[in-house]
């Protein structure tokens, strides 16, 4: 342990804290693991659940993220679901929404983008456009 | 819109851009797991980001070929074809064109399985000869048919127009008189006359110069509309006999032998878009068929809904009928969490609705029964206002007879009093007889005395006489005489002395009868005392129950008004209680509507309840 460990920490906690956070939903686990390494990669602090409500009670506890980052269809509840539980709660409602699915018709574009949402991505889509849009949309 | 700022990129990126390169570096045998092709993703990402565009197609293409359906594959691909070209490929030319990020089109292109067919010839020959005939002969059909419409309708009408104007100014004085109006009138007869002659010769030199065109015109147009019609049924025609590059007849005419020639060509390629359409019919057909199919899955789904199975859940599929599916999931859910707040609510009503039920039963028959001790407690305060009432007139009886008491003893006091007068005089006069009485008996005590004396008397001259007599017997015969006399004496003497005898004996009866009556006299005047003792502690005690009836009075002079005051206030308890009475009474009727009001309210809750059971929630 160095003298300077202190300092390293606190850095580490400002740097955390200066990190956008991302909220990611999406029930699989490949992609899960695509998402968050790109985002992290991207500087991004990145918190992943599985299924909706899993979600909602990291939420509960959690403070409120800078971006979320929803799949549509996953076992359960759906991520257009989970999108407007968060356009309905006051907390939450002016936080971006950006919707990764592989439902690829231009209905279920405007079906979530009704629902609230401020971008929609296609499955499967080139790293770049995931983090583009993300760095559009993240306040 | 959607491309950041190359600042941006790079300032994020930087931190990136050692581990990158690391993991580029290092050999790319061991990356058999998605751990490795992430990491390949990621390092081709931070080249792409960094602007070394070919080193990322590199790694982008090394992961497309190992993992070519994961997801790493085709995210790489997908990254692959927004990867800018370095070089000009023909292959490059749609994806350039494409935006980068999310586009409307991004769906309907991303399908890499259907080529598209190789961009025709087709497309560009006949659009630029077109251009060099409408070039070559400018002036030529268009223009004839222009000037032979303008001479047609345009120089009858001036020459007409021409002849009038000339005819004009001298055939038309201003009209004064009749006769002149006249002149007038044939004069513009005729000129009309001479301009409709004018306009129809001009007419029919103009239509024998452009007819012979007109009918060449036509008979090349029917050869063209033949030609095409035979091009159009795709059957092996005769050349079209008319001269070439004339003018536009003559351009379409060549373009029309172009055409078949190369509808004739296009032929097998027709066929071939005839083979892609119909697979693609197939396809659409099939996307119909999905299409009904999950229609068919949300309406069963629906059907379910209405006939009261709300735990359904529709299947997100894609397009229209997955959103309308995720609609109505959602509201299937607030309509799940209605009726289930509804079933909770109605339930929390139904057992409120009992134990206030109970409780208004108790209420009521807390009231009924109260109203029945009311009742009884009214009749009992009733019958104490009667005996109050007796009790009234009791004490109005019992003051009257201890007034009548007062007046009577008041009575016997003054009849006392004279008593005791009487008595008084009668002590005096038992008094004075006493002394009377005792001044006889010593008077007859002085008798007696006197008696003593004479007995005395009696005895002496008794002796003198026996005296005498003795000395008249010596004295003899002489002496006989006096002893006669002597003897008389002693005879008196005790006749003296008998009658003093009788005489002690009356006096002496007479002291006892004395005595005895002073003996009575005494025993009288002692009666007489104890007797006016008696009258004076009788006249007290008439007195004290003179004072004790008129106390009495008093009293019951209180009692009676007491009494009336206790009459008021019971009729007033009464009517306070018959108030109570009612008040009871009222909620008992009240607490009986309450509970009639809550057994409808319970049928109306079960009633609410059969039609929440109907939804199935879980």
């Amino acid at each position: 342990m160095t003298p300077l460990f202190p300092f390293v920490c606190l850095a580490h906690a400002i740097e955390t804290l200066a990190m956008k956070h991302v909220f990611v939903v999406e029930d699989g686990h490949a992609e899960q693991k695509m998402i968050e390494a790109l985002l992290k990669q991207a500087g991004f602090q990145v918190t992943l659940s599985s299924s909706v409500d899993e979600a909602w009670d990291k939420l509960q506890s959690g403070s409120p993220p800078d971006l979320f980052v929803l799949d549509i269809v996953m076992p359960g509840k759906s991520g257009l679901e989970l999108c407007r539980t968060i356009r309905e709660n006051e907390q939450l409602q002016d936080i971006p929404v950006v919707f990764c699915s592989s439902k690829s018709e231009e209905f279920d574009r405007f079906w979530a983008m009704r629902q609230g949402a401020q971008a929609y991505l296609v499955k499967p889509y080139a790293p770049k456009e995931l983090l583009d849009v993300v760095y559009q949309h993240v306040k | 819109m959607t491309q950041p700022t190359p600042e941006r990129d790079t300032a994020s990126f930087a931190a990136a851009e050692p581990e990158a390169i690391a993991a580029e570096t290092a050999p790319a045998e061991d990356a058999k797991g998605s751990d490795d092709l992430l990491q390949l993703l990621l390092t081709a990402n931070g080249l792409e980001q960094s602007g070394e565009i070919d080193r990322a197609r590199e790694i982008y293409e090394d992961i497309v070929t190992r993992d070519s359906t994961g997801v790493w594959g085709q995210s790489a691909s997908q990254a692959l074809a927004a990867l800018p070209a370095s070089e000009p490929a023909a292959l490059e030319d749609t994806t350039l064109e494409r935006p980068d990020s999310n586009s409307e089109e991004r769906s309907t292109e991303s399908e890499p399985t259907v080529p598209l067919p190789p961009s025709p010839p087709l497309d560009t020959s006949p659009r630029r000869e077109p251009k060099t005939a409408v070039a070559r002969s400018r002036g030529g059909l268009g223009t004839t048919l222009k000037l032979m419409f303008v001479a047609t309708a345009a120089v009858p009408a001036v020459l007409t127009a021409g002849a009038t104007l000339w005819l004009a100014p001298q055939t038309l004085p201003p009209a004064t008189t009749p006769s002149e109006t006249d002149d007038r009138d044939r004069v513009l007869q005729r000129q009309t006359l001479l301009a409709a002659i004018v306009g129809a010769v001009s007419i029919l030199a103009l239509a024998s110069l452009t007819l012979p065109r007109l009918q060449r015109l036509d008979r090349y147009l029917r050869q063209i509309a033949y030609f095409s019609k035979k091009v159009k049924l795709d059957r092996p025609t005769r050349p079209l006999e008319i001269p070439e590059g004339r003018d536009e007849i003559g351009a379409i005419a060549a373009n029309l032998r172009d055409i078949a020639d190369l509808v004739t060509n296009q032929n097998h390629r027709l066929q071939q878009l005839e083979r892609q359409q119909e697979q693609e019919r197939q396809r659409d057909r099939a996307e119909k068929d999905r299409l009904q199919q999950q229609a068919l899955d949300l309406l069963e789904r629906l059907e379910a809904a209405r006939s009261g199975n709300l735990a359904v859940e529709a299947p997100l599929s894609d397009g229209a009928v997955g959103a309308i599916a995720d609609a109505f999931n959602a509201t299937a859910r607030s309509l799940r969490e209605f009726v289930s707040q509804t079933a909770r609510v109605a339930a929390d009503v139904t057992e409120r609705t009992h134990d206030s039920e109970t409780a208004v039963r108790q209420l009521s028959d807390a009231a009924r029964h109260q109203s029945q001790d009311l009742q009884s407690a009214l009749d009992t305060v009733r019958a104490i206002a009667d005996a109050i009432d007796r009790l009234s007139r009791s004490t109005r009886d019992a003051a009257d007879l201890a007034r009548q008491a007062t007046e009577a003893a008041r009575l016997g006091d003054s009849n006392m009093d004279r008593t005791t007068e009487s008595m008084e005089q009668l002590r005096t006069a038992v008094a004075n007889t006493a002394k009377k009485a005792k001044r006889l008996a010593e008077s007859a005590q002085e008798v007696s005395q006197i008696l003593a004396v004479v007995s005395g008397i009696s005895e002496k001259a008794n002796l003198l006489a026996f005296n005498a007599a003795i000395e008249a017997a010596r004295a003899g015969e002489r002496g006989e005489g006096f002893r006669q006399v002597a003897d008389d004496v002693r005879g008196l003497a005790t006749q003296i002395g008998e009658s003093a005898g009788d005489i002690e004996r009356l006096v002496g009866s007479i002291q006892a009868e004395t005595a005895d009556v002073l003996d009575v006299l005494e025993a009288g005047t002692a009666e007489v005392v104890s007797s006016t003792r008696s009258v004076g502690q009788t006249q007290q005690t008439l007195r004290q129950l003179s004072e004790l009836s008129q106390a009495i009075d008093g009293s019951l002079q209180t009692v009676a008004r007491d009494s009336a005051d206790r009459a008021r206030s019971s009729q007033d308890v009464n009517r306070v209680m018959e108030e109570v009475n009612r008040v009871a009474l009222t909620n008992t009727e009240e607490a009986q509507r309450v509970v009639s009001v809550l057994q409808g309210l319970l049928e109306e809750v079960e009633t609410l309840k059969s039609s929440v059971a109907k939804f199935q929630v879980e």
